[in-house]
């Protein structure tokens, strides 16, 4: 045993003394601070007063004004925000007429939107009677219809804003091609779990973490490549596997040392930068936001959970992710005839390819599953509408692809084992 | 203790590279000898486990290649030695014991009085980049007897060596050949003559030869000549058999050849020696014979 991490400790000197290493790590840390420097960097003219206030001072600012409005989505609620849109388009000195169009002014937006501005963009969803103009991305979704729904309500129907916007999810459901009976059912039982009246709250940190998450997923994934990938290719590079694979713990107890460290450094790279960045943006705009329902971000996800609970999932889907890319990236690795580049090359082709791959589900749910499990598609919110069916039982996407992964990772850290241990000087 | 190699082969598509050999090999200290491309690599890969052979067996003390007690007492110093630049030898010598199955204390203590042994205290905090081609040839031999192996397999280990760390080194070999097997692969005729017990000539995959020294020599004796020849004559003589040494001498040609007859008017018998017998086997006029 004390060879073991003994041996253990030898791989991270030598992942440490590569020269690519440190800079890898600082890059991935150097991405997290870009990001979270640009979430707040440059001038912000929203709250303009003959000059330009800092992003961060905006934001600062808009989340005064939002906290004045945190708590329970009430009907009440609901119908202020509607009251107060209705005053803000009923007066022309809100705007600014030219020949360019109509166009809100500042003042009047912090006055009269801003306070609602969560609540104001879930009513012009669940409102929205064309779906055509609902836009889903990152996690969110919203209707980018100009012509608002809000603009054609009065206060009073927004009293039945918790029962109107559960039908508006089940409305998503059944208007999703592909989707079995089994599939309606849960998703049904699903939403009648969701705990209404919504709760909002100020969450521009957890926003800001749900947007950029995939570029941190993807950092971790590139970071994580390149320190794996000559687990076993170094080996044959420097010419060391003779003496390796002739020493007596230079087979099982070596392979065991080497999936060890290619676990703990999946595991503490995707950890460190999905945990780093995080963190920045929270630090940054505040810890606030982890209670609000997920339905006040995406009014179409069915799933009762709040914001912190969707990003605790999120990063075990990371977790996963990487561990199953560690673990393929050490099979590459084993398998490279050409080196460590060739692995290299091989697992940046399986990152980046699966971007520009989009099938939808109701073409092929075989291959769409399929396409989940590469890292592009694993890192992204998966509280998708379809579930997987194993033995009669629906299972959520996230746990399923999770719980795959992680045993993809087992058999492809065998495969990479058997194939130094095999390998023929 | 016996290595026991049963019809060893190694054959690449069109190619066979170790062709049936069978020897049982007991303590003391072997020379494999035979020219690039006999063989040699290929059989004590085999003999080391990492390569599979295409038939037969290796073992030793009935425990074959593959099992973790015969790596266990074995150590190898491979043709092509492969280190890690921005180790220090120090690391190198402790993540092999390591690997060799030695406790912490026990690979510290062993890794500071092999780089004693090798000459390389004092460079053993120093990155292995940075060392000499004879420097890492020694730290190859060092993390060899780590584990104090009981089969001692050496491939073309006096590499890089001045000739004053390669009379050291065949001393510590020859303490070592006692009590365990130790089987050296190498080109330098002369590392084998003054080392090893007994010699195992390789030619194009066979063991042509096993036996002590004066065995082997044996078989050529009688057949060395010395001789002052003109010019005419020395160079039909280059034609028609092997020549061992060649140098003007006055208004003739010095020549040491082997031939199975006087090869020409006042040539004179001499003792034959392993260079002879190395030149006599793989020389171009024997590739024709």
């Amino acid at each position: 045993m004390n060879n073991f991490w003994t041996l253990v400790g030898f791989e991270f000197q030598k992942m440490r003394k590569r020269r690519v290493v440190i800079p890898a790590l600082f890059a991935c840390l150097g991405v997290v601070a870009v990001m979270a420097w640009t979430s707040v960097s440059g001038t912000s003219f929203w709250h303009k007063a003959g000059s330009g206030l800092s992003q961060y001072e905006a934001m600062k600012r808009d989340k005064e004004v939002i906290l004045s409005r945190r708590g329970e989505i009430t009907g009440e609620l609901v119908s202020q925000a509607i009251r107060a849109n209705e005053e803000m388009i009923s007066d022309d000195s809100h705007y600014l007429i030219n020949e360019y169009g109509r166009h809100l002014k500042s003042d009047a937006y912090i006055q009269y939107a801003l306070p609602y501005e969560a609540v104001v963009r879930l009513i012009n969803t669940v409102y929205e009677e064309d779906s055509d103009w609902l836009s889903t991305g990152a996690m969110g979704m919203i209707s980018v219809n100009p012509d608002r729904a809000i603009d054609h309500l009065t206060p009073e129907q927004g009293q039945s804003f918790d029962r109107d916007f559960k039908e508006f999810a089940m409305s998503v459901v059944m208007g999703q091609e592909g989707l079995s009976a089994e599939e309606v059912e849960k998703n049904a039982a699903l939403i009648s779990r969701i705990e209404t009246p919504l709760y909002n709250d100020y969450f521009g940190g957890y926003q800001a973490y749900i947007n950029d998450s995939k570029v941190l997923a993807l950092t971790a994934l590139f970071v994580i490549l390149i320190l794996l990938a000559p687990l076993f290719s170094g080996e044959y590079e420097d010419k060391t596997d003779q003496l390796l694979l002739c020493a007596r713990n230079g087979r099982e107890t070596l392979c065991r040392a080497k999936i060890a460290a290619a676990l703990m450094v999946s595991l503490g790279v995707s950890l460190l930068t999905m945990g780093a960045g995080g963190l920045c943006f929270l630090m940054i705009f505040g810890f606030e936001g982890g209670a609000v329902s997920i339905q006040v971000v995406n009014p179409g996800c069915t799933y009762p959970i709040t914001l912190f609970q969707a990003c605790l999932i999120h990063l075990g889907s990371v977790v996963a992710a990487a561990v199953l890319f560690g673990a393929f990236t050490a099979f590459l690795s084993a398998r490279a005839r050409r080196g460590t580049a060739s692995a290299v090359a091989a697992g940046t082709m399986a990152v980046v390819l699966p971007l520009f791959i989009w099938v939808p589900l109701k073409s092929s749910r075989s291959l769409y599953n399929l396409l989940q499990f590469f890292p592009a598609n694993s890192v992204t919110f998966g509280f998708d509408l379809h579930f997987f069916r194993l033995f009669g039982t629906l299972i959520e996407p996230y746990k399923w692809v999770g719980a795959v992964s992680l045993l993809l990772a087992a058999g492809f850290f065998a495969l990479a084992a058997r194939g130094f241990q095999r390998r023929q000087a | 203790m016996e290595l026991i190699l049963d019809r060893l082969t190694k054959q690449y598509k069109n190619k066979i590279a170790v062709d049936r050999v069978s020897a049982v090999l007991r303590p003391g200290v072997y020379g494999l000898l035979g020219a690039n491309g006999a063989g040699k690599t290929t059989l004590l890969r085999m003999i080391c486990g990492i390569l599979k052979p295409t038939g037969g067996t290796v073992s030793l003390d009935g425990m074959d290649a593959g099992e973790e007690g015969y790596r266990a007492r074995l150590g190898y110093l491979p043709q092509d030695f492969g280190y890690y630049p921005e180790f220090t030898g120090m690391d190198f010598l402790l993540y092999l014991a390591a690997l060799k199955g030695l406790s912490k204390a026990q690979a510290r203590r062993r890794a500071a009085e092999l780089l004693r042994l090798v000459s390389l205290s004092e460079a053993a905090n120093k990155k292995i980049r940075a060392y000499s081609g004879g420097m890492k040839q020694r730290l190859g031999i060092a993390q060899a007897l780590l584990n104090d192996p009981k089969l001692l397999v050496l491939d073309e280990p006096t590499a890089g060596l001045d000739p004053k760390e390669r009379v050291r080194f065949r001393n510590l070999i020859a303490s070592l050949g006692a009590d365990r097997i130790v089987l050296l692969s190498t080109h330098i005729v002369s590392d084998v003559e003054h080392i090893a017990g007994r010699i195992l000539v390789m030619k194009d995959g066979q063991i042509l030869q096993n036996g002590s020294l004066e065995e082997i020599i044996g078989t050529i004796e009688g057949k060395v000549f010395e001789c002052v020849a003109e010019a005419e004559t020395a160079k039909r003589l280059m034609e028609t058999c092997p020549v061992i040494n060649l140098r003007r001498e006055g208004n003739g040609v010095f020549l040491r050849l082997i031939c199975g007859e006087t090869p020409c008017a006042g040539a004179v018998k001499v003792p034959a020696s392993l260079e002879d017998l190395y030149l006599y086997y793989f020389s171009e006029m024997r590739e024709h014979e």
